[in-house]
């Protein structure tokens, strides 16, 4: 018995050096996570127009175009309760913001009324993972209840793929954050990727994670309101194949929220891109994101006609 | 609780300890921890469910207790036992079948109408197999294959045994009951061994069975979009998925009773490399086919009476099979299907032609054998398309679907695509059951030259366990798919 347990103590002491030995050596490897945090923590009273918000904004809109002092701090994956987060934690401490723009995004609106299991697809399930344990480990979100998930344990075979990361690789944002989509990514199925399920309005929606992210959202635009600053709610452009999957009642609840916060605070604006024209296959990386030559477009006339008729002035 | 789960991971450890440190004085103790253990184990789920359990229990331990008082009343002692096998088959009626014979009936007289006849009614995570294994317990006691036992706790242990409590292997209360009866020894040999299986177990499970899943769902929830080639690609991952599932659970069932001294029966016995069906039928869940075997085909008269009996025998057992895993149709044209692939073996007297192991002696196979492993092999794939399907259409569609012009355009990029790993992982486990085949289970090491070597074990268990965190840590856990029968 003595020696029965004494191997497998060992055993398990082998497994959990390998594994910590794992997680530290990740620690010392650049992220987007990481960069961004570190970039808006350094440049506090720097930043005017803050983005935030999931990949449909991280991919989409590029800071050099849309003028000086904006940065990108959407991450793909990213849930609207963590953008709650980090707006409690930065917002009131930037003294010079001007903006917020904010992803708002047609499939958070699903509040299980669409029958897509996105436990079913793999890939959305690392990607998932991933950005879970990420936003624990390098923005210090508390996730569940849990300060910290193992990025071995939670991460999928990506962390793997982050120790051959460096600020030079393909992924990795640029100096503003924003996050480079190249067509060579691209797969034959693409058009079918990213699509939403069909939501079904005459479904009762899950009123509890509604009232949620309503208290999110309300807290967002209290932090703006407080710093003077508007909130900007964007729905980037997607691909035909998405478009179809849209519902008008769906569209029709995600404007009279966006209303109903305005009438409440007065510094809300709601823009659709969703039906953006003047885009082409080529811009498109998937039915939901755009690539860096859709980001280009986009940004013009996000710039143009958003921040310019803003004049990425506060309100008061 | 799952065994792939961290709650299991916790509390295995703590069993163990308290199994062999603190209660290996007093039996009877250490068969009561066994009971709250188990108990513990099985609530972990639902603990309403216990009561059933418990009730299963109490029925054929009494009525064991009573054949054994009225052996010399041969028909009292019929009556218990009839009494309590209607008793344990109309609680597994009830819970398992009931909904389904109601929507059935409804389906032909009432235009599918069942509205008010339904109930609401919770499946419970194993109930097929304790039923089966308390049942085999009263009608050993009654053909005097086995003495009561008037050890309630010893009895009670026997039935809910967590490690094979939910899905098997469905144990005869002549291998089992015995052991809980006798003191156990804490053995290191057979302890690590125990490891061993459990570690190969969950391999097949989670690296396999789990990784697998994911394409088979895929692509049989998109079954009518796909080609040929895929989904017989679908087809064959899911002969995968449900061997690494189950077998995996019992490997890793038996590794656990190991550590605790227990010998449990081997359930699989590598059915992939079968030459025919009925020798697939011999290694593909044996603790039920044998049960089946023993307790129905055999007092039918086997295959020992006329042809057209044995049809019937064969039908019977192979269609009985089938509905036990569930209550839906697809399970019982599966058993159907099976039963026509075994007939003309059981009529032209060659169902047991091969008892031995393929190869024997031999690395690699013969063409022949080669050949007849693959027929098998595609045959069963057919079957479980039948087994998979949601419906009886779904399966018809699927296997049409499979014999579209497209199935010779092979898709390389399902097997090639670096997402799809699951081939690699397949293959791995096919060369080490292969070269495995006579043993156990795969992992087994004694006797093998290079494994006399520490180091070079733990670098096998280590490749294992790391590849298994890797993989839990993209897919998540998963439940056995065996749980629902």
């Amino acid at each position: 018995m003595r020696k029965f347990l004494k191997n497998t103590i060992v055993f398990t002491i082998m497994i959990v050096v390998f594994c910590v030995g794992v997680e530290l050596a990740l620690l010392t490897k650049p992220n987007v996570y990481s960069y961004k945090r570190k970039y808006v923590e350094n440049h506090l009273n720097d930043i005017s127009v803050l983005l935030l918000g999931n990949s449909h904004i991280e991919y989409a809109l590029i800071p050099e175009i849309l003028g000086d002092s904006v940065f990108n701090f959407a991450i793909k994956a990213k849930d609207w309760y963590v953008d709650v987060e980090l707006a409690e934690r930065y917002i009131p401490q930037m003294c010079n913001l001007k903006m917020v723009v904010l992803s708002y995004s047609y499939h958070d609106f699903d509040f299980g009324r669409s029958n897509l299991n996105r436990n079913g697809n793999k890939k959305e399930l690392v990607v998932r993972n991933t950005s879970k344990c990420m936003q624990t480990k390098y923005l210090g979100i508390k996730q569940h209840g849990y300060r910290y998930y193992s990025e071995l344990l939670c991460s999928g075979e990506r962390f793997m793929k982050r120790f051959k990361y460096s600020k030079n690789t393909r992924d990795f944002c640029d100096s503003l954050g924003f996050v480079k989509i190249d067509l060579s990514s691209k797969t034959k199925t693409w058009k079918k990727q990213c699509v939403p399920g069909i939501i079904d309005t005459i479904k009762h929606r899950d009123n509890i994670a509604f009232a949620d992210y309503m208290h999110g959202l309300k807290r967002i635009t209290e932090l703006c309101h407080a710093q003077g600053a508007k909130l900007i709610l964007v729905s980037a452009p997607v691909y035909q194949t998405y478009q179809n999957a849209i519902s008008e009642m769906v569209l029709k609840e995600m404007r009279g929220v966006a209303d109903s916060l305005n009438t409440f605070y007065g510094n809300v604006e709601y823009y659709n891109f969703l039906f953006m024209k003047g885009l082409e296959d080529d811009d498109f990386i998937d039915a939901g994101h755009l690539t860096e030559t859709g980001a280009l477009k986009f940004s013009v006339v996000f710039r143009d006609s958003v921040l310019v008729r803003w004049g990425k002035n506060c309100h008061k | 609780m799952l065994f792939n789960s961290f709650e299991f991971a916790i509390f295995l450890p703590i069993v163990f300890l308290l199994y062999w440190f603190v209660l290996n004085r007093n039996l009877r103790l250490q068969n009561a921890f066994v009971i709250v253990a188990s108990y513990v184990f099985y609530g972990w789920w639902n603990w309403r469910l216990l009561i059933l359990i418990a009730f299963t229990s109490l029925c054929s331990w009494t009525s064991g207790l009573l054949i054994q008082k009225f052996r010399s009343e041969h028909w009292k002692a019929k009556f218990v036992s009839i009494t309590n096998i209607v008793v344990n088959l109309l609680i597994l009626g009830v819970f398992k079948y009931y909904n389904f014979f109601v929507q059935s009936f409804a389906d032909v007289f009432l235009d599918g109408n069942a509205d008010g006849l339904l109930l609401d009614l919770i499946l419970p995570v194993g109930i097929s197999f304790y039923t089966f294994q308390a049942l085999s317990y009263s009608i050993d006691v009654y053909k005097h294959k086995i003495e009561a036992t008037r050890d309630i706790i010893a009895f009670f242990a026997f039935i809910s045994f967590f490690p094979q409590l939910v899905a098997g292997p469905i144990e005869r209360a002549t291998n089992l009951l015995p052991q809980f009866l006798n003191k156990r020894n804490f053995d290191y040999d057979i302890a690590v061994n125990g490891c061993r299986q459990m570690l190969w177990g969950f391999f097949k499970k989670v690296v396999v069975a789990d990784n697998c899943a994911i394409v088979v769902n895929q692509i049989f929830d998109n079954y009518q979009e796909q080609t040929g080639s895929v989904l017989l690609v679908g087809a064959i991952f899911f002969a995968f998925q449900i061997y690494g599932d189950f077998s995996g659970y019992s490997d890793i069932a038996i590794g656990t009773a190991k550590l605790f001294g227990i010998k449990l029966m081997q359930n699989f016995k590598t059915p992939y490399f079968s030459r025919d069906i009925a020798e697939f039928w011999r290694r593909w869940h044996i603790s039920l086919t044998t049960w089946f075997r023993d307790y129905v085909y055999i007092p039918l008269g086997g295959s020992r009476c006329s042809k057209w009996k044995i049809v019937r025998n064969t039908f019977i057992i192979f269609l009985l099979s089938g509905f036990w895993h569930g209550a839906n149709w697809t399970f019982i044209a599966w058993g159907g299907y099976h039963a026509f692939l075994f007939l003309p073996l059981i009529l032209m007297g060659k169902n047991r032609k091969y008892t031995n192991t393929v190869a024997e002696g031999r690395l690699l196979p013969t063409m022949k054998e080669i050949i007849q492993m693959s027929l098998t092999f595609l045959l069963v794939v057919i079957g479980w398309v039948i087994f998979r399907s949601e419906n009886i259409g779904q399966a018809w569609e699927y296997i049409c679907s499979l014999c579209d012009t497209d199935i010779w355009k092979v898709s390389y990029r399902f097997f090639l695509f670096p997402q799809h790993y699951e081939s690699i992982f397949i293959i791995v486990m096919l060369v080490v059951e292969w070269l495995q085949r006579g043993r156990e289970y795969g992992l087994e090491m004694s006797g093998i030259k290079v494994f006399r070597l520490k180091a070079v074990r733990w670098i096998v268990y280590f490749i294992i366990v790391i590849t298994y965190i890797l993989v839990v840590s993209t897919i998540g856990k998963s439940d056995f798919i065996y749980f629902q029968f």
